[in-house]
């Protein structure tokens, strides 16, 4: 066996588009104080470094832009190189902020290690990054040699301990007691440490070191989990007779998502996300999604949304073949029970099915929002996703103008108030109203207020 | 739809219900600005009624009787199941019953909060008016309940803030007159005192409920009505009828603070005697003690007349009180000394409440009790601050928690606090909040946020964002945030003292604290006493102990022998590290110039460098004087008579009261005040009536213009910065005592000093290698010979470090460790360990400060013996199998200072500079050492650790001070410098400079025209350096 391990320190940064003109960093929460821990090339240059306290680097360079280290995304562009590199390799590990490859298999086939390493490496990093790699029998000593001897190359097992005689302890083992031993002890080096006592370290850092000693060296195994792609279903499903209208449509969907059924209980997922291609002969595919309010795996649930679709749905051309893709799969959560599928939420249901006949701009909710000012007191949401408030003092009207408009009636009977609001100076728009209930000659109800910086009277909403 | 405009006169009214920023952060106003607004609206009467707190109420009584308005003391209850209740005092018993109340409620709860419950008010509260704050759905049942417990004191207050609730609540009351008989009244729930300031009440709630302003939504006030409003509107928003009854009210509640008695306690006169003759017998004894010759005239007068001022005022059992206290600090063996004006009196001297010899000194008795001044006394002692506990728990042991607690301190917001708290409100992240503080250093100096620096710090100062940041900001500055407790000081009462003022719980368990701050008790004339503690006195008993332990002879502060030329010489050549008072950066400097031969100049030399003193021009004067080169004249014999123990120069605050008396004509009294003027004139504006009154008075006794002009200036100078002649004479006791037994007891006297840490103004470091500069050898740590503290061996005697000084082992285990070693000395490390029970946490601080060599090598040896240690169960085995030794090397000589300091705070070894000292001499920089060797005017290049930084006064320079292995250097930075190479000045540890040597009078300092940052040279090493700026 043999591991390439590449290293990329540039990646939080990285994350982040950053055009390199303005000192950026990035900062994390590190024994209860923000410290810097990445910056770029002109925040080094200002003189700011790794480990700095963020009010120290705020108040040495003023323009800096601070960033917090956003580790996720991080791992989504290291799994998007695990991607790439699986053209080379099945078996590909991870490390922080390094991708380990296993190359022994695949050498031959690319034609010896230098060709190997030269086209992997361009296939990896993008231009202008600098990564650093290094190649050894074992998973742990490529990880530890690409962090701290980039470019070194060891070829068989007997040579690890040689090479990595002068790797700094600090980077071998994060376990904290193992790091405070060494340090007062005043050992610096792996080698230095493998010529302590075997069973004295033992007893006095416990079994991990000289466990995680031994993967590096080769001594003991090191399985590393092996990382697969994220897999997806897709399939295409000729026609025998063109369909011509939509709701033909769903026999042969029924087939696909039948399978689809099928597959994701194998792997016991579910998802809410089905993207449908219709093939036509002489133009191009039209496609479409439906969706599910959660993530569901029963076939008649599934093609619920496309048989809502249908309803209106016009096909342009005849359609020769029908596709089904589902990429975004999601771990299932109900457990299987009986032989009949679980019942799902019942209240949903019928808000997935106006979605799916209205389409999903078409729907809004409405919830009140903690405002004393009465045009702020509401607000769009989510349909389903509103808390009760308490119940507002005074009168409410049932209509309110989403403009107050100038009080033009004549006539006007005062029936209650004044409620006074004065609220909201801390954005910037600050009302001082009078508020009261006015009826009008023919007897509707009106809520007016006078604006008491202006002077001005207005309607602002209806009772009746 | 008009608004009736109405010519007749607006009815009368008092508000009742009134919140100030007592209520912390539920109120937008202080006191002050409550009484101003409601006698400028022509209220009847205004009523204080903060949350069970009567906290503001002197504020407000003093605001109310200069303005003419009538105060009613009242307060607010929150109860579990029950409408808010409203007490109003009404006579003195109601008083007392509204503050036992108070009390109660806040004893059973946790600091700054309070329990009550409906059983609590049974007895309906005698002597008190009480309202229930009617809300529109307040149950029937309640209304029942507060009829029956209040009878004809009980009232529904309404108010009716226009919030859309005020319909419902107008039939609720009627409802509730027709129903219960219950009478109603107009109330504010007033919580701030003009309508402007319901942005910032707006901004409190915020920070009270942890929520940014943009998500309170109804939890703020819905508008700003919670104001005091002026009359006319009031006619238009309550019925006639409510707001005559307010008045009504008011008129039954007669109450005033000026009625407010008290008593110190009697408990020390012993049974059968009158109070002044029990004191006259103890001054009669302290007298014989003091002089065993007999006193003389003069000082025998100043008594007499001390006696029958004390007996007129009525103070005999306030100087009985604390002469108990003393005396019992003393039989247990706790050094103390009265401090301030309190040392001005003979009385006190024979009492051995202060120390300054009457018969040496000139005392001002009418600094300390006047009959003009109309205050009472106010005296402060200082205890070692280690036993100032022993102290406390005695008076409350003696008087009892009911009649003896702590004065309190209102914490108030700051302009860091403030500006942190209202940028959380208005919604800035963590990030940007801290950005803010770096823009605040120089908000404190200008007094209001800097645009430059603001924008230097990443904001735009004229977004509207920032421009409310500011305003808030600076509202909030002053403003109380909560009650805790004062650093010492104690009221003590003859009676309870709960029914005089509230007295809640302090943070401490055990601790109590009256309501009030010492301003408030001064106002009211309270007495009350500063047990305050002392760092140095703590450090001379230790050493007086030590000394005696060594001579086999107790020592005590007495026993020092007075004028000892070599003490004198010592402080003329400035060698005065660890010396009270004249130890500073400042103080060095002045010694060599001033060069004091005897007590009487040591007084000077402390009261001279002082802000008041050099603003006011006095020291080069005196200095020119005092050296020759400048003649000593005196326009007259009275003024001679005042100012020849200071060479003509006015240097004490009691020099320039009695040139007032004696030379412009002023009374006692009018010089107190000049006094008083004296202290505030750069807050109120100038001391211009002053002024006419000294020139006119001086001109008619012949004085020359220019001489009266002379003294004007040197008074405004003055200030609040000068010291009290007593008062300097206290210290100047202490400095010498310590100077003495530094001169002859150097190893005893760096032992305490560091025994007593915290104090002073050197680090322990610092205070070691001045002591071994003076030959004093220094043994390190050693699990073997040391103690917890650090303790003297041998016949020379050698300093051995104690156990305190090893980073992270705390005094327990430390005791765990001393009582295995009492049973036997240590074989091994195993057998310390096994015997001491200690835990590897503290195994490792000891093997990691060294402390361990003696047992198990160097730190490396140590380290890992330490980590082969087993606990718990283990411990029990038989003896393991021996085990292989590993082959590890010492640290090197640098990795061992480095260690050293970190976990001791400083090394025997070498200095840090030492190692560096290559690289240093590298880059061309001298040291300190070699700098003293060059000529007065030359150019050097220096480098070294820095110190201390200071910026004094107005802030024209900044004064360092860098160390390195052979000694110290002063630098000084002028301003322009400073602000160009600010980083560098602020965030060096190793600086360097280049400098131009300026030498004269024994004094040195490098005028610094350029600042270099080596920081990186010194690597991890951390030294902790003093900044004042």
């Amino acid at each position: 066996m043999l591991w390439l391990a590449v290293y990329f320190p540039g990646l939080p940064l990285r994350v982040f588009h950053d055009p390199g003109r303005q000192p950026f960093a990035l900062s994390e929460r590190i024994d209860g104080r923000e410290r810097i821990t990445r910056c770029n090339r002109r925040a080094r240059e200002q003189g700011l470094y790794p480990g700095m306290p963020l009010a120290s680097a705020l108040a040495l360079c003023g323009g800096l832009r601070v960033r917090p280290r956003d580790r996720r995304a991080e791992q989504a562009l290291l799994r998007d190189r695990a991607q790439q590199a699986y053209r080379f390799s099945s078996r590909i590990a991870f490390d922080p902020l390094c991708l380990l490859i296993e190359i022994g298999a695949s050498l031959r086939l690319m034609g010896g290690l230098e060709p190997l390493l030269q086209t992997v490496l361009a296939a990896l990093c993008e231009p202008g990054e600098r990564a650093r790699h290094a190649v050894a029998p074992t998973p742990g000593a490529a990880s530890l040699l690409a962090r701290c001897r980039p470019g070194t190359r060891v070829l068989r097992r007997e040579a690890i301990r040689e090479a990595l005689a002068d790797i700094p302890l600090a980077r071998l083992s994060r376990d904290p007691r193992a790091r405070r031993l060494m340090q007062d002890i005043g050992l610096r080096t792996l080698g230095e440490c493998l010529a302590l006592p075997r069973e004295g370290l033992a007893r006095r850092t416990g079994p991990e070191l000289l466990r995680h000693i031994d993967q590096v060296l080769g001594l003991a195994p090191d399985p590393r989990p092996a990382w697969r792609p994220p897999t997806r279903f897709e399939q295409t499903l000729p026609l025998c007779d063109e369909i011509e209208h939509a709701p033909a449509l769903l026999f042969p969907a029924q087939r696909l998502v039948e399978r689809l059924a099928r597959w994701l209980r194998a792997r016991d997922g579910a998802t809410d996300r089905l993207h449908w291609r219709l093939h036509h002969r002489a133009r191009p595919p039209t496609s479409f999604d439906t969706g599910l309010l959660a993530p569901d795996r029963e076939p008649e649930r599934l093609l619920r949304g496309l048989r809502e679709r249908c309803e209106r749905l016009c096909l342009p051309a005849p359609v020769t073949a029908l596709g089904l893709r589902v990429s975004d799969i999601q771990p299932a959560d109900t457990p299987s029970g009986g032989l009949f599928p679980a019942p799902s939420r019942p209240d949903l249901h019928w808000l997935e099915r106006l979605y799916n006949r209205l389409g999903e701009t078409c729907i809004r909710g409405l919830r009140s929002r903690p405002d004393h000012r009465p045009e702020q007191a509401w607000q769009w949401c989510p349909p389903g996703r509103s808390e009760a408030q308490p119940p507002r003092p005074g009168a409410q009207p049932l209509w309110l103008l989403p403009r107050p408009r100038p009080l033009r009636e004549r006539g006007l009977q005062l029936l209650q108030g004044p409620q006074r609001i004065e609220a909201g100076w801390w954005d910037g728009q600050d009302v001082a109203r009078d508020y009261f209930v006015a009826r009008t000659r023919d007897g509707t109800r009106l809520w007016i207020y006078l604006d008491r910086r202006s002077g001005h009277w207005h309607v602002h909403g209806y009772l009746d | 739809m008009c608004m009736a405009t109405s010519t007749e006169a607006p009815p009368a009214y008092a508000e009742l219900f009134c919140l100030s920023n007592y209520s912390f952060l539920q109120a937008a106003s202080h006191p002050e600005e409550l009484v101003g607004r409601a006698a400028q609206l022509g209220y009847q009467a205004l009523a204080l009624t903060d949350e069970c707190s009567l906290s503001g109420v002197v504020r407000a009584h003093q605001a109310a009787r200069e303005a003419g308005l009538r105060l009613l003391i009242g307060a607010h209850f929150r109860l579990p199941d029950t409408p808010t209740l409203v007490c109003l005092a009404q006579t003195p018993a109601g008083y007392r019953r509204l503050c036992r109340l108070i009390s109660q409620a806040r004893r059973r709860a946790p600091k700054g909060e309070y329990r009550l419950t409906r059983e609590d008010l049974e007895d309906g509260l005698p002597g008190c008016l009480v309202l229930l704050h009617l809300a529109p759905d307040t149950p029937d049942a309640d209304l029942a309940w507060f009829r029956r417990a209040f009878g004809d004191s009980a009232w529904i207050g309404v108010s009716l803030l226009r919030d859309g609730r005020d319909p419902a609540l107008l039939a609720r009351a009627r409802q509730a007159t027709r129903t219960h008989g219950l009478g109603c009244v107009a109330v504010g729930q007033v919580r701030m005192h003009a309508r402007g300031r319901r942005v910032l009440l707006d901004t409190l709630s915020a920070i009270r409920l942890g929520v940014p302003l943009d998500r309170l939504g109804q939890q703020a006030a819905g508008n700003g009505e919670q104001h005091l409003r002026r009359r006319e509107d009031l006619a238009r928003i309550y019925p006639a009828e409510w707001l005559a009854r307010s008045v009504e009210l008011a008129r039954r509640c007669r109450f005033s603070l000026d009625s407010l008695r008290y008593a110190y306690p009697d408990d020390v006169t012993p049974p059968g005697m009158q109070r002044h003759a029990y004191l006259r017998q103890l001054v009669e004894q302290g007298v014989r003690r003091r002089w065993p010759g007999g006193c003389d005239e003069r000082v025998r007068a100043q008594i007499e007349h001390e006696l029958r001022l004390i007996a007129e005022l009525g103070y005999e059992a306030y100087f009985l009180t604390i002469w108990d206290i003393v005396r019992h600090a003393r039989a247990r063996g706790i050094l103390c000394q009265g401090r301030g004006s309190a040392a001005n009196s003979a009385v006190c001297y024979c009492l051995g409440i202060t120390e300054v010899d009457p018969a040496r000194a000139n005392l001002l008795f009418e600094r300390f009790i006047s009959r003009e001044r109309n205050e009472p006394p106010d005296i402060d002692v200082d205890f070692e601050h280690q036993r100032r506990e022993e102290v406390i728990q005695y008076i409350y042991e003696k008087y009892g928690r009911e009649r003896a607690a702590l004065t309190a301190t209102v914490i108030t917001y700051r302009a860091r606090s403030a500006l942190r708290d209202c940028a959380r409100a208005l919604g800035l992240d963590a990030t940007r909040i801290e950005a803010l503080g770096q823009a605040l250093s120089s908000w404190r100096r200008h007094g209001g946020i800097d645009a430059e620096a603001l924008r230097e710090a990443g904001f735009d100062p004229d977004s509207p964002l920032m421009q409310r940041l500011c305003y808030l900001a600076n509202a909030l500055r002053g403003f109380p945030r909560h009650l805790s407790q004062h650093v010492g000081g104690f009221v003590i009462s003859r009676e309870r003292l709960d029914v005089l003022v509230p007295v809640e719980n302090a943070a401490m368990p055990g601790r109590t604290v009256i309501q009030w701050e010492k301003d408030d008790l001064e106002a009211l004339g309270l007495l009350k006493v500063d047990i305050l503690s002392l760092g140095m006195l703590s450090a001379l008993r230790r050493c007086l102990d030590l000394v005696g332990r060594q001579r086999g002879q107790a020592l005590r502060l007495q026993d020092i022998p007075a004028e000892d030329p070599a003490v004198y010489a010592m402080l003329q050549r400035a060698d005065t590290m660890g010396v009270f008072q004249i130890e500073s950066r400042a103080q060095m400097a002045m010694l060599p110039r001033l060069r004091p031969r005897h007590f009487y100049e040591l007084v000077i030399e402390i009261a001279i460098v002082r802000p008041g003193p050099i603003q006011g021009d006095m020291v080069h004067p005196y200095l020119r004087r005092k050296q020759g080169r400048e003649p000593v004249d005196y326009p007259s014999p009275e003024v001679r008579a005042v100012l020849e123990r200071t060479l003509g120069v006015p240097i004490f605050q009691e020099q320039v009261i009695k040139l007032a008396m004696v030379a412009a004509g002023f009374s006692p009294g009018e010089a107190d005040q000049l006094r008083r003027a004296m202290a505030a004139w750069k807050r109120r504006g100038g001391l211009s009536p002053y002024r006419e009154r000294l020139l006119r008075g001086m001109h008619e006794r012949g004085y020359s213009r220019d001489f009266a002009e002379r003294i004007y200036r040197q008074i405004l100078g003055f200030g609040d910065y000068g010291f009290p002649e007593s008062h300097a004479a206290s210290f100047a006791l202490l400095a010498y005592a310590s100077a003495w037994l530094k001169c002859h007891h150097p190893a005893a006297f760096c032992a305490a000093l560091l025994n007593s840490q915290p104090m002073g103004f050197y680090q322990p470091a610092q205070l070691l290698d001045d002591a071994r500069r003076h030959g004093v050898d220094v043994c390190p740590v050693d699990v073997r010979h040391s103690d917890w503290d650090c303790t003297l061996e041998g016949e020379a005697p050698r300093l051995r470090l104690g156990l305190r000084m090893v980073a992270g082992l705390g005094r327990e285990a430390a005791e765990r460790l001393l009582r295995a070693r009492r049973q036997a000395p240590f074989r091994d490390l195993d057998d310390l360990a096994a015997r001491s029970g200690l835990e590897r946490r503290a195994l490792q601080a000891l093997a990691a400060a060294d402390a361990l060599s003696g047992l198990a090598g160097h730190r490396h040896l140590a380290a890992w013996a330490v980590a082969g240690i087993e606990h718990g169960a283990d411990l029990m085995r038989a003896p393991r199998f021996a085990e292989r030794q590993p082959q590890l090397f010492p640290p090197s000589e640098a990795e061992q200072v480095l260690a050293d300091y970190a976990h001791t705070g400083l090394s025997l070894r070498q200095h840090p500079l030492a190692l560096l000292r290559e690289a240093l001499r590298a880059r061309g920089f001298l040291s300190a050492a070699e700098v003293g060797g060059r000529a007065d005017g030359e150019g050097v290049r220096a480098a070294g650790l820095v110190l201390v930084r200071q910026r004094p006064g107005q802030g024209k320079a900044v004064f360092i001070t860098l160390e390195d292995e052979t000694g110290q250097l002063n630098l000084l930075v002028w301003s322009r410098l400073a602000e160009r190479q600010r980083r560098i000045l602020l965030g060096a540890r190793l600086l360097g400079v280049n400098a131009r040597l300026q030498r004269a009078e024994g004094v040195q300092h490098l005028i610094v025209h350029r600042l270099e940052d080596h920081s990186e040279l010194l690597g991890p090493l951390q030294i902790r350096s003093r900044d004042f700026c």
